[in-house]
């Protein structure tokens, strides 16, 4: 599911507005929703995905004791969030909400979320470790995870063909030869395209293990600007010094210009990127192929995750045991997910779930590849240890503009870490927040 | 002198068909693009048209997730409707009896309006969110056509106009001549306050219209929602999954909720004019 785009374009409104509020909230006596103690539980449901309302008539049907309403809210970084958050403190919050990993942290800081952790723990197999560890902030669990967004390499084949690039790059030195190698047959064609998606970025740093956040004895520690940060941050301004990649804003319509033009060969993103580029650029329908993202180490393959969401369990909610229950069954229970993954079109966090036929059907965009095979290969080996901050807006943001001007040449990327580490250490004190680094 | 005034007014000229191709080429990208198939969309020249298929693009609007378009914009229109015209009521009312009668504390009254004009609308929605939890009106029409019945701006707006074009001895005529007060505000002071009435009444509708974080927090049901946040749940649902909403369904749907602003400009226009030369003749 695409989680990401616009998120950088946040309204500057909603912002003020959301850090306001994680700054001045602490518990609040709120009564929370549910229901008399005679009849059904009911419990409701905010999120914005398309499909969730399927999986929650499914549940519906067969849970005759807890019956839940979904209300489809604006998604999260359009006002979503901020929408939650205001009702938490108002105390007429929904028991349940759809909130991306990048955000938990934001509420969990804000005391926004339950503690499911009881409720919870015996599920904890079914998932992948990595995602378990998104929705767990300092040992206390909040929800269930319900997709991720392995990164891969799209790429067209013919046109690697045609730049006498044999096979996809399967490491950064050869994606950087190969940029090299295309440049210098023509000059104005690009092997990639270094967009300004903050979250794009942080995959890259996930995938190299360069943490950006970290908590130990209830503090936060804030390393953007650590040495392997340092060592991600280089390698891409050596290609952008050498004018080896397009700088085309993230998702914008330019770039797929010049995906449609052939101008840009490649573009290493998430699995929700691979339909919006099927769908952006029909035609060149079959000259797609994707790859394994490339790894550092070919021997020792980790690759990076940009998005994926959880369901989880808001502050104040009554019937918390009941809703933690049914957001595991939203992620695990196999029509739910098989309708998720159809009509949402998520990448299930639910190991089992990656076997649904649903992702082993051929692309005919990209040559009539089972391209979610790529992905299901890599979800193991996925960098287990990232963990997201509770300043990811300001963060995001933050860096987003660094990405923008580091693309123009205005500022180099290396410079740029060092300044949204001070920016976030500081937001993170205003929100009275410890925090060491 | 007047070798000087003819630079001068090409200058203006110029300055002038600068600011309109800024103002009007993004409204000629939204009215190309609006024509265009999704491929087409991201091939061939931006501005100029490609495949048309307008009416194609029109009906899937409309259909679109069972047709829920066409209520966003009922929506959308009872929200800027309702809202726009009881501010206007209230704000002439209130206008009205700042500029013609003196009270105790009727500058503190008016400084205080306009203070209000300074508080920028989306600072207020967190706070109104809370308040209308209390008395359970979230999620409901009340909870945006409530805070869209009051505009300081409009206020502000009705006593200088007040104040400057309703003459005092128009009023003292209708007071010999037996009129109570309300009966002179309705027959008399209305009318020549209208042009300025239908600059609040533009105003206030643009701004209703247009708002995006109040029924964004307000509101949960999609089925009570304004067109505004309808298309940017659209646009966040962009290519993902079949029941994804294709970018040039977005972009078409985005120039038909700018129709209506149109027409409303295009035909209070001559009211407007009138408002605005009406201070000069005397």
């Amino acid at each position: 599911m695409k989680m990401h785009s616009g998120r950088t374009v946040a309204a500057a409104a909603a912002l003020m507005t959301a850090t306001a509020l994680l700054t001045g909230c602490s518990s609040s006596g709120s009564t929370g929703s549910g229901a008399p103690a005679s009849g059904p539980v009911k419990l409701d449901f905010w999120g914005w995905a398309p499909g969730y309302d399927q999986s929650v008539a499914l549940w519906n049907k067969s849970h005759p004791d807890i019956q839940i309403t979904f209300d489809k809210t604006a998604s999260g970084s359009k006002g979503g969030y901020t929408k939650m958050l205001t009702a938490v403190q108002a105390g007429n919050a929904p028991c349940l909400a759809q909130v991306g990993y990048e955000t938990l942290p934001s509420f969990a800081a804000a005391g926004a979320l339950e503690d499911v952790t009881s409720d919870t723990s015996s599920a904890k197999s079914q998932f992948a470790d990595w995602t378990w560890n998104q929705v767990t902030i300092d040992g206390k669990t909040y929800g269930a995870p319900v997709d991720t967004a392995p990164m891969a390499l799209m790429y067209r084949k013919d046109l690697f063909a045609k730049y006498g690039i044999s096979k996809p790059p399967a490491t950064w030195d050869e994606y950087a030869a190969d940029a090299a190698k295309v440049h210098a047959a023509d000059p104005s064609v690009y092997l990639g395209d270094f967009g300004n998606d903050a979250y794009n970025y942080a995959g890259l740093a996930w995938q190299a293990g360069a943490a950006w956040f970290g908590t130990a004895n209830q503090q936060w520690q804030v390393s953007l600007n650590s040495a392997s940060n340092q060592k991600v941050a280089s390698y891409w301004q050596g290609l952008l010094d050498k004018k080896l990649l397009k700088t085309d804003p993230s998702y914008d319509p330019s770039l797929y210009s010049d995906m449609a033009s052939g101008k840009i060969l490649s573009d290493v993103n998430a699995v929700w990127d691979a339909p919006i580029i099927a769908s952006s650029v029909k035609g060149s329908s079959g000259q797609w192929a994707v790859a394994p993202m490339p790894v550092w180490d070919a021997a020792n393959p980790v690759y990076g995750n940009d998005g994926g969401s959880a369901t989880a369990v808001l502050k104040g909610c009554a019937h918390a045991k009941e809703a933690a229950e049914f957001a595991l069954w939203m992620s695990t229970d196999a029509d739910s997910v098989a309708n998720l993954i159809k009509v949402t079109g998520i990448y299930p966090a639910a190991t089992a779930a990656l076997s649904n036929p649903a992702l082993s059907a051929p692309d005919p965009f990209y040559g009539g590849q089972k391209i979610y095979d790529v992905f299901n290969a890599e979800t193991a080996h996925i960098n287990t240890s990232w963990q997201w901050g509770p300043t990811m807006t300001q963060t995001s943001t933050d860096l987003a503009d660094g990405l923008g001007q580091a693309g123009t040449g205005g500022s180099k990327l290396p410079a740029v870490l060092g300044t949204v580490q001070t920016k976030t250490v500081a937001q993170m004190k205003q929100q009275g927040l410890t925090v060491t680094g | 002198m007047n070798t000087l005034r003819i630079p001068a007014r090409w200058v203006t000229l110029g300055v002038l068909v600068i600011a309109c191709v800024y103002f009007l080429v993004p409204v000629w990208w939204l009215l190309v693009s609006s024509t265009k198939t999704n491929s087409d969309l991201f091939s061939g020249n931006g501005f100029w048209f490609g495949h048309f298929s307008l009416v194609a693009n029109l009906r899937q609007v409309f259909t679109q997730q069972g047709g829920i378009y066409s209520q966003w914009l009922a929506n959308s229109a009872l929200y800027a409707v309702g809202g726009a015209a009881v501010s206007t009521l209230i704000s002439s009312l209130g206008g009205y009896a700042l500029a013609k009668y003196p009270f105790r504390g009727r500058e503190l009254t008016f400084n205080v309006v306009l203070a209000a004009v300074l508080v920028p609308q989306p600072l207020l929605a967190i706070p109104l969110y809370l308040m209308f939890s209390k008395v359970h009106l979230v999620n409901t029409y009340w909870a945006v056509l409530l805070p869209s019945m009051v505009s300081p701006f409009g206020v502000y707006l009705a006593r200088i106009y007040a104040a400057a074009s309703v003459p005092d001895e128009l009023l003292e005529a209708g007071r010999i001549d037996g009129a109570g007060e309300v009966r002179i505000f309705g027959t008399i002071a209305l009318k020549v306050m209208a042009p300025a009435l239908v600059t609040i009444f533009l105003f206030q509708f643009v701004s209703i219209w247009t708002n995006y974080l109040l029924p964004v927090l307000m509101l949960a049901d999609d089925h009570l929602q304004p067109v505004t946040v309808g298309i940017v749940g659209w646009q966040s649902q962009r290519g993902i999954g079949p029941s994804a909403v294709p970018f040039n369904i977005v972009v078409t749907a985005a120039m038909v909720s700018a129709i209506p602003l149109v027409v409303l400009f295009l035909s209070l226009q001559r009211f407007w004019r009138t408002g605005l030369t009406a201070g000069s003749v005397k």
